[in-house]
């Protein structure tokens, strides 16, 4: 019972951390917000998620959590993928501006 | 008047101690303008071309044969007296005859880029699975960029400086060439092919590209399409 409170204050902790957080998107925080919501109705019941999962046209509520855990994790993939990317160009910049700096002419 | 003296000839190089070397003197023994980029060799290359009469650029860490061509470009940008490069590799796997060829039509040509071909030539120097691997990297090359090469994936180039300052470069490993050839045709410069005989050693092999390669190559020239 008592991991039960946990779970559900830190659930309701995400929930308002979603909503405070500035966020460089709006998909983040939709992501953050749902995400949390539907932990919180898993902890208070699993009826909740059905309800939701049966809203949405799916099944059960574990396939929804199927499905959202499929979806996070290739976001999360190809959002690293863009951001390593970004991070490699702005590596290669500074390398050139150093070297083009330190020219050796013989 | 221009003459091989506004012609600079652009070396990305990695770790190529073993053949550093002579191909330097080769190509010194005809271009006067060389630079030099070594992309963090962790042998001792760098060493070897400090005792070299050339222009040394060293990027810190290794970065990408198509990062090393760009500096070289972003160097030669800042040269007033240059007409145009000639890239070339440092592996010794091209001609200093052809790049005197190159280097003496775009001086004289009107068009901003020459593009090395080994199937203009002799194509039966090429190994076999080489040779096919090349003309289906090609085929795919051309469609997606909607250009007509015969090699689209040659390191030995002349580029004139106008056509250097037209492009935005920024992918460093293994696409680099098709990014470049994409910009080519977007921006609709103009271009030529020549025939580019390819010295094939063992060592020049074992430098060169794997086939698993192509994968790496075909998911960047997506992303480059993005790239204006």
């Amino acid at each position: 019972m008592i991991i039960k409170y946990i779970l559900s204050g830190l659930f309701l902790l995400l929930i308002f951390y979603s909503l405070i957080r500035p966020f460089s998107g709006l998909m983040p925080r939709i992501f953050l917000f749902s995400g949390s919501l539907l932990g919180f109705l898993s902890v208070l019941g699993v009826g909740y998620t059905n309800s939701v999962a049966n809203f949405l046209g799916i099944g059960r509520g574990a396939d929804l959590y199927l499905y959202l855990s499929l979806i996070t994790i290739f976001v999360f993939i190809f959002y690293s993928f863009d951001k390593f990317k970004t991070i490699e160009k702005r590596i290669i910049k500074i390398s050139r501006e150093v070297a083009l700096k330190d020219i050796d002419k013989n | 008047m221009k003459n091989l003296d506004n012609v600079y000839v652009i070396l990305p190089l990695f770790n190529e101690s073993k053949v550093l070397d002579k191909v330097i003197d080769e190509v010194q023994s005809t271009f006067k303008n060389i630079i030099v980029i070594d992309d963090g060799s962790t042998d001792n290359s760098y060493d070897l071309l400090l005792k070299k009469d050339v222009t040394l650029i060293k990027h810190p860490i290794n970065l990408g044969q198509g990062a090393a061509i760009t500096t070289g470009f972003e160097y030669v940008k800042k040269i007033e007296n240059a007409f145009a490069v000639i890239t070339f590799d440092s592996d010794g796997q091209h001609s200093v005859d052809d790049a005197k060829e190159f280097a003496k039509t775009i001086l004289n040509c009107e068009e901003e880029i020459i593009f090395g071909s080994r199937f203009l030539g002799n194509e039966k120097n090429i190994p076999l699975i080489k040779r096919n691997v090349l003309k289906i990297a090609t085929f795919i090359t051309n469609i997606i960029t909607g250009m007509n090469l015969s090699d689209t994936h040659n390191g030995l180039k002349a580029i004139k400086k106008s056509c250097i300052k037209k492009l935005d470069l920024d992918i460093n490993g293994y696409a680099f060439e098709s990014q470049f050839i994409y910009q080519i045709s977007k921006r609709k410069i103009s271009y030529r092919e020549l025939p580019a005989n390819i010295i094939y050693t063992d060592y020049s092999i074992s430098k060169g590209q794997s086939i698993r390669n192509g994968f790496i190559i075909i998911e960047d020239i997506i992303q480059s399409i993005n790239k204006r």
